[in-house]
């Protein structure tokens, strides 16, 4: 998150700078562009005015100076005096030239400065001032030029006493042949000029004003043909005199433009000879090739617009604030309510949902701020039910955790009076809890552990003392596969003398996922004893009974064979009746006494390699009589390549001698019954089949219970005890193997039991079971 | 001369079984000689004048001695010891049974199991083995 802020005042003042600065500035540049050019043209144009005003007197000037030097070439006597002056050259004619020269030519113009002759190889031969006599000037210009025609120019820096003035040469002819005999030079001072080109600048003679204000740069100035400057300009103060200007070359475009162009009125902007910038006119004279310059500096021409400048800098300065103020003044209109809406919004963000805007503008920040305040409304309104929503859910909430608690407390109480020991643990198998019977039964302090594993804290063994081993002990098996295991096993909590448990263990699971379990418990000792009791009682009895059964046994036997006397026949029928009736009781008392010593464990297991065919032969034989008196088939099949397994012979055969003879009993007269005996997998399965009554499905689970007896048979067999599969299961499992059934009512039932390949371990026990 | 019948020395506690006894064994021409008690037995066969054919030996006894106590007295005794004995019990162990035989019985009868019948048929070979 990191939204660069840029405030609106900060965009509004960028924007209206920029829209307003711009154009601000474009206009001014413009209006200064115009405002310049108005000024030159201004300037320009008072120039004009000026360098015209100058122009008649200036010509007339040089006109004048001009027409004198021609006069003075052709005065007779100068002339006269000159080709003496050349034929002889005598002293007194030079001389006399001279003092006419002085005396009668100087006079005539107060200006004149100085006239001098040369004769046509450039030597002076006559002079005003005696020592220029004898002096070469053929090198000089006004001698090469004065030979054609007049000559004018303003004399250079060192000429002649660094006085300003100017020299007009002229030829010389002779009066009658007009032969060309020298030249005269007249020397004019300047001062006359110069107060006709200057004067008080800026004012003309009579005193007017020419410009609007006096300009101080202003030059005006002569350029010749040559471009060569022979009037300089005058400035006001004394010490920029004019060595710096005679013979100055003066080729800038005004000169250029009259001299080259012939245009005779020129202005415009360009450098002057100084190389300075100026404003200038000039005024051309084709005829004569002079040109008259009159020029102001563009520093001071312009120098009125340093003020515009700073004018409009002002100008600037105040839009620019003026613009600043108004984005700030705008920029307040628009972010004040906006932040007032951002400070409401950070109240109700802190939960003040009271908190409303309270502007009232008709603008879009005025809808926003109705809207805003719409929404907190109507948030304020849901809130307000949530609230009374929560606290509705919470006073419920409330109420189930009082009842909770009572739950808990009731649970608690049942825990602690259950008269069974009861162990929770957790999905890893570490004891959570122990309710107080458990922790007697097992004499453990809670304390100690809670938080261990249930295998490590407690140590259990198989009924006969074997070790169970972590992986087959009931808590991992519940954990694990999520069922309950039940069982009675010994137990030695942690370093006590092992004592018989019964108990059970149930995994918890919560929405299909292992939570913990639950181990239900109590100590077997009691039980067992009762269970002993019972076995050792029903022994006993069983073994009390057979006093008066073998009693009575021998002497209806006695009876029957008629050792004290002959019977008829009813008598004879009656004691047969005792007879079988006392046989029954033995095969009962027989029973029990089997049951009794397999529960006790006292059977003698004693497995030796046995075929279980010669078994099935020898039972069958045995119960041959029965089968040809119920007109039965038997059907064996017995697979011949079945290899002996070691089991007790004498157990296994008393379970094949139950079932069949249990098939033959229950089987209606030409019936049949199958014998199966087959290797599957690693046990040697049985399978004895009968055509019978078969077994009510919903008695099916009692089978081989105690004393079952099939309630479709109880009326017609009144022999049986029921015994009989209670103890062949007994004997199967003791031999390692498993013993089940199928049966449907009115066709038939098969009997199966499997015993391991391996064979059965043996027992050393005390008795073996009574077989009769 | 009167023929004399064998003697059989029976030793049982159960005084309606000793009546069956002696009773079959008079019916097949055998002197029974009863008693209930083994010490009593052991007297009669010190101090009377004829020496029993036969000893039908119960195992569990009421009396203090045992069939088995018994037993080894009759073994121990080089006279004593001839004498065939069968055992006719309802209570002993197959242990306790090959004890019996260890010491010389010759057979082994279940009461409930078998007919009296049966036992005297055991008896007359056991005595035609003995002449």
């Amino acid at each position: 998150m990191g939204i660069r802020f840029k405030s609106i005042k900060v965009k509004l003042l960028l924007a209206l700078l920029a829209f307003g600065l711009i154009p601000f500035g474009v206009a001014s540049v413009l209006s200064v562009q115009t405002i310049k050019s108005g000024i030159q043209r201004e300037i320009e144009s008072k120039l004009l005015l000026y360098a015209n005003a100058k122009v008649e007197g200036l010509l007339a000037y040089f006109d004048g100076i001009e027409g004198r030097t021609l006069d003075f070439a052709s005065d007779g006597f100068i002339r006269e005096q000159m080709q003496t002056i050349l034929q002889v050259g005598t002293p007194e004619a030079i001389d006399a030239l001279n003092t006419h020269l002085l005396r009668n030519k100087k006079p005539i113009d107060p200006t004149l400065v100085r006239i001098l002759v040369m004769d046509t190889l450039g030597n002076i031969r006559a002079s005003t001032h005696a020592d220029d006599i004898g002096k070469n000037e053929a090198q000089q210009d006004y001698f090469q030029k004065g030979q054609n025609g007049s000559f004018i120019r303003e004399t250079q820096q060192d000429e002649w006493r660094n006085e300003h003035s100017f020299l007009i040469s002229a030829p010389l002819y002779t009066q009658e042949t007009h032969e060309w005999i020298g030249v005269l030079l007249n020397v004019f001072d300047a001062r006359k000029l110069q107060s006709l080109l200057g004067g008080d600048l800026g004012y003309d003679e009579k005193g007017n004003s020419l410009l609007p204000q006096p300009l101080h740069s202003l030059e005006v100035y002569m350029v010749d043909g040559s471009a060569n400057m022979f009037v300089h300009p005058r400035h006001n103060d004394a010490a920029s005199m004019s060595q710096h200007f005679t013979g100055m070359k003066v080729d800038t475009l005004p000169v250029q433009q009259c001299l080259t162009n012939h245009q005779p009125l020129f202005s415009a902007l360009y450098r002057n000879y100084r190389g300075e910038e100026v404003i200038g006119t000039s005024v051309c004279f084709p005829e004569r090739q002079w040109v008259i310059l009159s020029e102001v500096s563009v520093a001071e021409a312009f120098a009125p617009l340093y003020l515009i400048y700073l004018k409009f800098g002002f100008a600037f300065s105040l839009f620019f604030l003026g613009i600043l103020l108004a984005a700030l003044v705008l920029s307040r209109r628009v972010t004040a309510p906006l932040q007032e809406v951002t400070e409401v919004i950070g109240r109700v963000r802190e939960g003040n949902l009271d908190a409303r805007v309270t502007l009232a503008t008709q603008d879009e920040i005025g809808t926003l701020a109705q809207a805003f305040n719409e929404t907190v409304g109507k948030l304020q309104k849901s809130h307000r039910h949530l609230e009374k929503k929560v606290a509705q859910k919470t006073k419920k909430l409330h109420e189930e955790i009082v009842n909770l608690h009572h739950e808990k407390a009731k649970t608690e109480a049942v825990l602690e009076s259950i008269g069974e020991g009861i162990i929770v643990t957790d999905a890893q198998g570490r004891i959570v809890l122990v309710n107080p019977v458990g922790q007697k039964t097992l004499h453990w302090d809670p304390a100690e552990v809670l938080g261990q594993e249930l295998l490590s804290a407690l140590e259990l063994q198989d009924e006969a003392g074997n070790p169970i081993p972590a992986e087959k002990r009931p808590i991992s098996i519940a954990l694990k596969d999520l069922r309950r295991v039940s069982g009675p096993y010994m137990c030695s909590p942690q370093k006590e003398p092992p004592f018989p448990i019964s108990l059970t263990v149930t995994p918890v699971a919560l929405d299909h996922e292992v939570v913990g379990a639950i181990m239900v418990f109590h100590d077997r000792t009691k039980e067992k004893e009762v269970e002993r009791m019972k076995t050792e009682f029903v022994s006993l009895v069983s073994h009390q009974l057979r006093t008066p059964l073998s009693g009575m046994k021998w002497f209806a036997e006695m009876l029957r064979v008629g050792d004290v006397g002959p019977l008829n026949d009813s008598q004879k029928e009656f004691i047969d009746n005792i007879n079988e009736l006392n046989e029954r009781m033995i095969s009962l008392v027989n029973d029990l006494l089997n049951i009794a010593r397999m529960e006790s464990g006292r059977i003698i297991i004693d497995p030796k390699p046995t075929r279980l065919g010669d078994l099935v032969t020898d039972v069958l034989k045995a119960l041959q009589p029965k089968i040809d008196e119920k007109k039965l088939n038997v059907v064996i099949s017995i697979n011949d390549h079945l290899p002996a397994i070691k089991i007790d012979p004498k157990l296994i055969r008393e379970v094949y001698s139950n079932l069949l003879s249990n098939a033959i009993k229950y089987t209606p007269d030409k019936g049949e019954i199958t014998v199966f005996v087959s290797q599957k997998d690693d046990a040697i399965l049985s399978q004895i089949t009968d055509t019978g009554f078969g077994i009510p499905s919903k008695e099916q689970p009692k089978v081989f219970e105690k004393f079952f007896r099939g309630s479709n048979i109880a009326t017609i067999d009144t022999d049986g005890n029921g015994l009989g599969l209670y103890l062949i299961k007994a004997i199967v499992e003791a031999s390692g193997g498993q013993a089940w059934f199928k049966s449907e009512e009115g066709k038939g039932t098969s009997f199966f039991f499997s015993l391991p390949k391996k064979g059965s371990k043996a027992k050393p026990g005390e008795v073996s079971l009574i077989t009769g | 001369m009167k023929k004399t019948n064998p003697l059989i020395l029976v030793i049982e506690d159960e005084p309606m079984l000793l009546k069956s006894i002696e009773a079959k064994l008079k019916i097949s021409g055998l002197d029974p000689l009863g008693f209930s008690r083994a010490e009593d037995a052991l007297d009669s066969l010190q101090n009377a004048p004829r020496r029993p054919d036969l000893i039908w030996l119960d195992y569990y006894l009421k009396s203090e001695m045992n069939g088995l106590d018994f037993m080894k007295k009759i073994h121990d005794h080089t006279q004593w010891s001839r004498i065939p004995v069968i055992i006719v019990s309802n209570t002993a162990t197959q242990a306790k049974v090959d004890e019996m035989l260890a010491l010389g019985a010759k057979k082994y009868f279940l009461k409930a199991e078998s007919r009296l019948g049966d036992i005297i048929d055991h008896i007359t070979l056991l005595l035609h083995a003995g002449r």
